[in-house]
């Protein structure tokens, strides 16, 4: 065969490659082409029938043809199954805006959510958690904190008593009294104590018989109204947001002296005044002041060596300022689509 | 208390500051203002007084504060001795109880004419919520409100006697009061008599028989002191919340009753045309100057600043306290009137408070104290209520306080309940989780999965609970045909995942019956063979299909991690299956167990893949499929090994469980 036609038979080839459509053409092409039988192979049969020196030449010539039909029609056969893949895939197209199985996902009670970022705030400021029980003795309760026999705040009808001597602590504030009694004296404390409390109150939109506090306390040589102050506008721009502002006001708690009630900015007028701040652009959020001596005393500290502060506030108050919860029962109705807002969380 | 700007304005001067100004200052200062009222000529102020600041439950008590606020002075009423006339009207004075009442003056005016009080006296009144009744009891209202001091007047022509005696009340004695009720009295209760015969509750109320009226010609004027915690408990006993009571309660200001009594005389004989007759008093005070020392080094120290001798001496003369300075300490004269500063703090607030709270610095403690965080405890609670509440569950907070039906025997209750609803601490969650439950699907909430995490009681002791409920679909997938109905088998898996969770191995479960329990799929979880908790459907009487668990939280919060690492052997895995059939009785764990107990250090895991009951009418008999995963961790296994070990186990299940 002559160049001319081998070059002839190359292109005929490389053109029917570039028509198959399907494997079966292909095939078709491949049996045509490059088989014993074929044209080609039969063509390097006859290379003997060249001269010695014509014989490379042509057999290079040849095989560089059937390469490049190899080549070509593997090519082909890629592109051939890439095709057929793409078919099927687009057959198992889905519609994506049907619904999702219903991986069950739950929720955290918003009180809870907000005593934990409560701790955290106070973590980072190297608060210890603390926990004591909710069935107290009278001692704990009342007279370790300065509240004797006789005071306004023991009476039976506010209370939740079992015997005489126990009952369902008023307050958060028995672990503070707890704690500075199994403490070393020399030792400085710095702790935070979250749980349930309860006052014999009717339930209603702002009572409820049961509800949660947040105590602090803080005692050290030289601790200060200043640290007082300080410690508690760190918590409240960290709890409420950093362009909100903190006042401090004179009050009275038997166990701190000085005591102080104190506010927060309101968030919703920015401290104009309006109706949920009673037009006064402040809304109490917490109670706190120094340690009264006889606290100290009572713990077994002496209050010439060392200070402290101690501060309470109202769990269910915080969350329901901060989330614009109007009801205190919602946090014990525990209704699934109230839950399932996810208040108080990041 | 309400406060009339206007009355107020007859003790100090305020006029550099507006109602509403002197309220926001008041309030920056310790006397809380909750309200001003605008009123014609006038603005009321409402005070919101705490209880240690009973010296603000009257005028001159305000204008004490209000001039410390604006440094201003302070100008009182005159309450010189009226001069008294010629009279054959006399009363004599018996006080058997001079320790509850320290002071008692009861003075006679003569020939006075009841009627209507002039137009100052009653509006005064009116501002400050006080009802005008007649011109001698609105007198002793407005000197109440004056000076804190209660006063009272018997109509002199009843008083057979004419002799006044302060005694306790004998037990079962009785009076009827102004307000038309009669009261029995106890032991503990003060009482003034005629005689022998009480004509007031001392310090409460008065008596109907003694009261003034508009044919009253003579009276008697009360004042006095009476013991604060006596009035509290008969006020208590009695159901009786007087003013007058209300201020007894607090402590009044024992050395301005003369002049309390003085200004009400004067008062009555301007208003009544009445004369002054004589007076009576019985004065068992004792007078002891009280005094609170502190030093500039406690002041700074406890403020955290530096505070100059200057500013405080400011303070002490605003608040009108007399000192002595000593080097650097002060030894300050409380005036009686502030019955509530007694020990060095008291006078630290007093000094802050007037320094103002805006002026401190805001600083962070400086504290040795060791580091913060929660501990490990706290760690795992956090744990076990996340992990919950990341597979699918809501967390409940219900009330500790329950019904005494839902308890168990050893439960504990309150000795004077609120209602029956709220008599007994809860003994388990799951009651209220199941109320919880059921208001819920009242709701329409098909899918139930709450859990709580709380404290149940017993007479002894309180402890930790984890407590899960659940019904309906554990999942679902409506287009798909695809749910997961909720049974034992779901609950179980949450419990396994929280188990693992906190790295608690080695849990097994064993049938057990509860009360309140569907009797035949209730089981306690045991963890190293110890009792951890329980699992199982609530008896289907009290709820349909639904599922709990209760678990010990400290059993999980305590356990600690016990494996460490160990090298992922590069060696596959072989599985091969066995298939016994057993009792239907016998539990399939009982197969488990007997391959563990070989001990075969090859078997890597077995567990139960299917169970077929060949005759499901009549169950005498199940096929109990087990997968048990070979390994050897230190080469690939060869054929042989297994077959031993495994023709092994086959045996020894039909030996041991078979029969």
């Amino acid at each position: 065969m002559m160049k001319k036609e081998l070059e002839k038979l190359k292109n005929e080839a490389l053109h029917a490659i570039e028509q198959a459509i399907n494997s079966k053409e292909t095939e078709e092409i491949r049996i045509k082409f490059l088989s014993k039988k074929s044209e080609l192979t039969q063509s390097m049969k006859q290379l003997g029938s060249l001269s010695k020196e014509e014989r490379p030449a042509m057999g290079q010539f040849i095989n560089s043809i059937k390469s490049s039909i190899i080549t070509a029609l593997k090519e082909k056969q890629t592109e051939l199954e890439q095709n057929q893949l793409n078919q099927q895939l687009l057959e198992e197209d889905i519609d994506v805006t049907l619904p999702s199985v219903s991986i069950p996902v739950g929720s955290r009670h918003p009180l809870d959510v907000t005593v934990e970022t409560i701790e955290d705030i106070f973590i980072g400021l190297g608060f210890q958690i603390k926990e004591g029980p909710e069935i107290e003795t009278d001692y704990y309760n009342f007279e370790a904190l300065n509240i004797p026999k006789h005071h306004p705040a023991r009476d039976m009808q506010d209370s939740f008593y079992f015997t005489d001597d126990l009952l369902l602590r008023t307050h958060t504030s028995p672990v503070q009294a707890r704690t500075l009694e199994q403490t070393e004296k020399n030792e400085a404390i710095r702790i935070l104590c979250p749980g349930k409390v309860y006052r014999r109150d009717e339930d209603d939109a702002t009572h409820s018989h049961q509800f949660m506090q947040i105590e602090g306390l803080v005692v050290d040589k030289n601790i200060t109204l200043s640290d007082l102050k300080g410690t508690l506008e760190y918590f409240i721009k960290s709890y409420f947001g950093s362009e909100r502002d903190i006042r401090l006001r004179p009050s009275f708690f038997p166990f701190t002296e000085p005591s102080v009630e104190v506010d927060v900015s309101c968030g919703l007028c920015q401290g104009k005044g309006c109706r949920t701040c009673k037009q006064t652009g402040w809304i109490e959020v917490l109670g706190a002041g120094m340690i009264h001596p006889n606290v100290l005393k009572a713990g077994g500290f002496d209050p010439n060596e060392v200070s402290g502060f101690a501060f309470g506030m109202g769990v269910e108050r915080l969350t329901m300022l901060k989330e614009g919860i109007e009801d205190i029962r919602h946090f014990y109705t525990n209704d699934i689509r109230f839950l399932t807002q996810r208040l108080s969380e990041m | 208390m309400l406060v009339s700007y206007t009355w107020l304005k007859e003790y100090v001067d305020v006029s550099n500051v507006s109602p509403k100004e002197l309220a926001e200052l008041l309030t920056k200062h310790g006397v809380a203002v909750e309200y001003v009222h605008s009123k014609e000529n006038d603005s009321i102020l409402e005070l919101d007084l705490t209880p240690n600041r009973s010296d603000c439950l009257s005028m001159i008590g305000v204008a004490y504060e209000v001039a410390a606020i604006l440094e201003k002075e302070v100008t009182l009423p005159d309450t010189s001795l009226p001069e008294s006339v010629i009279s054959d009207k006399n009363l004599s004075l018996v006080n058997e109880v001079p320790t509850l009442v320290p002071y008692y003056g009861a003075a006679i005016i003569e020939n006075i004419t009841v009627g209507e009080s002039p137009t100052w006296l009653k509006e005064s009144l009116e501002h400050a919520g006080i009802r005008s009744v007649n011109n001698v009891v609105d007198v002793t209202n407005y000197v109440m409100l004056e000076y804190g001091q209660p006063l009272h007047a018997y109509d002199y022509e009843t008083l057979t006697t004419k002799q006044l005696s302060i005694r306790l009340a004998k037990s079962g004695e009785s009076i009827t009061t102004l307000d038309d009720t009669k009261r029995t009295l106890s032991s503990n209760d003060l009482v003034i008599c005629d005689g022998d015969l009480p004509i007031a509750i001392a310090g409460v109320m008065g008596g109907k028989e003694t009261e003034i009226n508009q044919h009253t010609t003579n009276l008697v004027l009360e004042y006095a002191a009476f013991d604060a915690i006596s009035v509290r408990q008969t006020a208590k006993s009695t159901h009786i919340r007087s003013e007058a009571s209300l201020r007894y309660e607090k402590g009044i200001d024992v050395s301005s009753v003369h002049s309390a009594g003085m200004r009400a005389i004067d008062l009555l004989l301007e208003v009544t045309n009445g004369y002054l007759v004589s007076l009576e008093e019985k004065n068992n005070v004792q007078t002891e100057t009280k005094t609170i020392t502190t030093s500039l080094e406690y002041i700074s120290k406890m403020v955290g600043f530096v505070l100059y001798e200057e500013e405080i001496e400011t303070i002490f003369d605003r608040l009108q306290f007399s000192y002595q300075q000593h080097s650097s300490s002060y030894t300050v004269t409380i005036p009686e009137r502030r019955n509530d500063l007694v020990i060095e703090a008291d006078l630290l607030e007093e000094i802050v408070r007037l320094y103002g709270y805006d002026q401190l610095p805001s600083t962070l403690p400086v504290s040795s104290a060791s580091k913060g965080g929660l501990s490990i405890y706290q760690q795992k609670r956090r744990k076990v209520k996340q992990t919950l509440s990341t597979i699918g569950f809501h967390q409940a907070i219900t009330y500790s306080l329950t019904n005494k039906e839902k308890t168990t025997e050893n439960a504990l209750s309150l000795s004077l309940p609120m209602s029956e609803e709220k008599s007994t601490m809860r003994s388990s969650l799951l009651p209220h989780l199941l109320d919880v439950s059921l208001y819920n699907k009242n709701r329409k909430e098909e899918n139930i999965a709450l859990y709580e995490v709380g404290n149940v009681f017993t007479q002894e002791k309180e402890h930790e609970k984890i407590s899960g409920i659940m019904s309906g679909y554990w999942y679902t997938n409506n287009w798909q045909r695809e749910k997961k109905k909720v049974d034992f088998f779901v609950v179980k898996g949450i419990v396994d995942v929280l188990l693992q969770t906190l790295h608690l191995t080695n849990i097994t479960y064993q049938k057990t019956t509860l009360p309140n329990m569907h009797p035949g799929r209730t089981a306690s979880v045991y963890h190293n063979n110890k009792v951890i908790g329980t699992i199982g459907q609530i008896h289907p009487s009290l709820a349909e299909e639904t599922y709990v668990f209760e678990l010990d939280a400290k059993s999980l919060y305590e356990h600690q991690r016990n494996s460490g690492y160990e090298l992922v052997s590069k060696y596959p895995t072989v599985s091969r299956d066995i298939t016994i059939e057993i009792s239907y009785e016998t539990p399939s764990y009982t197969l488990v167990e007997s391959v563990q107990a070989l001990n075969q250090s090859l078997v890597k895991d077995v567990k139960v893949i299917d169970v077929y009951v060949p005759n499901s009418s009549n169950p005498l008999t199940k096929s109990v499929t087990l997968s048990l995963t070979y390994q050897n961790k230190e080469e690939t296994l060869k054929d042989e090994d297994i077959a031993s070990i495994h023709d092994l186990i086959a045996e020894t299940l039909k030996k041991e469980v078979v029969n």
